[in-house]
């Protein structure tokens, strides 16, 4: 059982998500972009976040980086990055998170992901040159 | 190819800037040929053939000067008429004495004209004392001024063909160098002229291949350009298709595993294929980008399905927007319409053929010309 943010632009896909982690039995919140994401982090931290990578106002990697500009704690949260973006690999290595799962993709997939992160706690290590 | 370009450039100003020194060198030697054969004609024109007709004329002169005074030294000599021939002698070889005197004066040519200036005096001396004779004057007297005549005639005589020989070998010297120039000349032009030919056709093939190469490079940046926009634009439009899904699979996935009331194998039959549905637009989308992204040879992909196929009344219009086979399930009828505009976009083509080769359903083709091609 942990606490949850997910981020994701698309209503529909952001509840998806959330229901399906809160049947695990987790404690979900949920934010509709970067900037929203970033004000639900500050309100409490979570030990995940779920995050989409376009996304209006400020995108999944724009918040990452905010998330990692700082030592409040944020930079620690390890990232499951959710997208349906062509490079998402690509992405996830610029962000240094071990962690994405492309759209679509089935809930064991999912699930698989996020347990993994949650046991491992892994935050986002960008590479030093893309720093 | 940058690097074949700029070697080209190098070639191409080398070649030029050789070419115009060549021109600028030829232009020089020309000047200073031309200012050489001019002066050397002057020096001809306007001193040793003037100076050599003088002394001709005071040789003339002098010959008869000779004979006139030779003629009033015999014992019947009517001197009163020779000595205006002698005048008129004496006027007409001063005359051309002093056209030699005025013209340029030529190295050696100074002393020589003192010698004749000397000589001249003593012939004149001599005439004075000759037309002065009486017809008392002993022949001896006579004899004596006879033998100085002849000497001082003959000394006159050498310098006159002194001065002669002077102007002659100048203006032969003269001739020589005109020669030499113009023999010097016309291999030389021909060289620079000839380096300055090949120069121009190496600049101009350097040119040619610059700006063939110049047109490659464009070409090239032009299909990158359009690559990297279809890229862009697939990749958006995979993005949007794929996105949505996450959804369905999400709640397909889900109820998979929540059906577990016995006599459902149906229902999660239904859920299994809904599953593997959705992974075969995965893998349809993901076919297609890597479409889009190759390149090289001319493109052609089709595919093929098992449905009802494409009736006839729908053929025509079944890539438009918005329009959609009747008896096809839910959809915005944007796709075909979105392939056609992708592949027409890129000078492509898309078409379809139903039944397909299996017999059934339907074909579509796309095609997209070979990058090289304009």
């Amino acid at each position: 059982v942990a606490d949850v943010l997910v981020v994701d632009d698309t209503p529909e896909i952001a509840l998806t998500v959330g229901d399906l982690l809160a049947m695990e039995g987790h404690t979900v919140r949920v934010a509709y972009d970067g900037k929203a994401g970033l004000a639900a982090l500050d309100e409490r931290l979570p030990e995940l976040v779920v995050l989409d990578i376009e996304m209006p106002v400020l995108d999944g990697p724009g918040m990452a980086a905010r998330m990692l500009n700082d030592d409040r704690g944020r930079e620690c949260i390890p990232i499951v990055l959710v997208s349906g973006f062509v490079d998402l690999a690509a992405v996830a290595r610029r962000l240094g998170t071990p962690y994405s799962v492309p759209k679509p993709s089935t809930p064991e997939t999912l699930l698989d992901t996020v347990n993994r992160a949650l046991t491992e706690r892994t935050a986002p290590h960008p590479p030093q040159e893309l720093r | 190819v940058s690097s074949e370009y700029a070697r080209l450039l190098r070639w191409l100003w080398a070649a030029l800037s050789a070419m115009l020194l060549g021109l600028a060198g030829l232009i020089a030697f020309l000047h200073v040929a031309v200012a050489d054969i001019g002066q050397m004609n002057r020096l001809i024109a306007e001193d040793t053939a003037p100076s050599v007709v003088a002394l001709q004329g005071m040789s003339v002169g002098l010959s008869r000067l000779q004979s006139a005074l030779r003629e009033s030294l015999s014992l019947s000599a009517d001197l009163a008429a020779l000595r205006a021939r002698i005048a008129e002698e004496r006027r007409a070889f001063a005359e051309n004495t002093e056209t030699w005197l005025s013209l340029p004066i030529d190295p050696g040519e100074g002393e020589l004209m003192n010698e004749a200036k000397r000589d001249t005096e003593r012939l004149d001396d001599l005439s004075r004392r000759i037309l002065a004779m009486t017809p008392a004057t002993p022949p001896a007297t006579r004899e004596a001024f006879r033998r100085e005549l002849d000497v001082t005639a003959s000394d006159l005589e050498e310098v006159i063909l002194r001065g002669a020989k002077i102007n002659t070998d100048i203006a032969y010297s003269a001739t020589e160098v005109v020669d030499r120039v113009g023999r010097r000349l016309l291999p030389t032009a021909v060289a620079i002229g000839a380096g300055s030919v090949v120069l121009a056709a190496l600049a101009l093939t350097a040119a040619y291949r610059v700006s063939r190469t110049e047109a490659a490079l464009a070409e090239r940046r032009a299909l990158q350009q359009k690559n990297a926009e279809l890229e862009a634009f697939s990749g958006r439009v995979a993005h949007d298709v794929l996105s949505p899904l996450m959804t369905v699979s999400l709640a397909v996935g889900l109820a998979e595993q929540r059906l577990t009331t016995p006599g459902d194998e149906r229902y999660h039959g239904m859920l299994v294929r809904a599953g593997t549905s959705l992974q075969r637009v995965r893998q349809v989308v993901s076919d297609l980008l890597e479409f889009a992204r190759a390149a090289g040879p001319p493109l052609a992909a089709e595919t093929e399905d098992t449905g009802p196929g494409v009736p006839p009344e729908d053929r025509e219009r079944i890539f438009d927007p918005f329009v959609r086979a009747s008896a096809s399930g839910p959809g915005l009828g944007l796709g075909l319409a979105t392939v056609k505009r992708l592949a027409e976009s890129h000078g492509g083509h898309v078409g379809l053929r139903s039944p397909a080769r299996s017999g059934h359903g339907a074909l579509f083709w796309v095609t997209l010309p070979a990058p090289s091609s304009p």
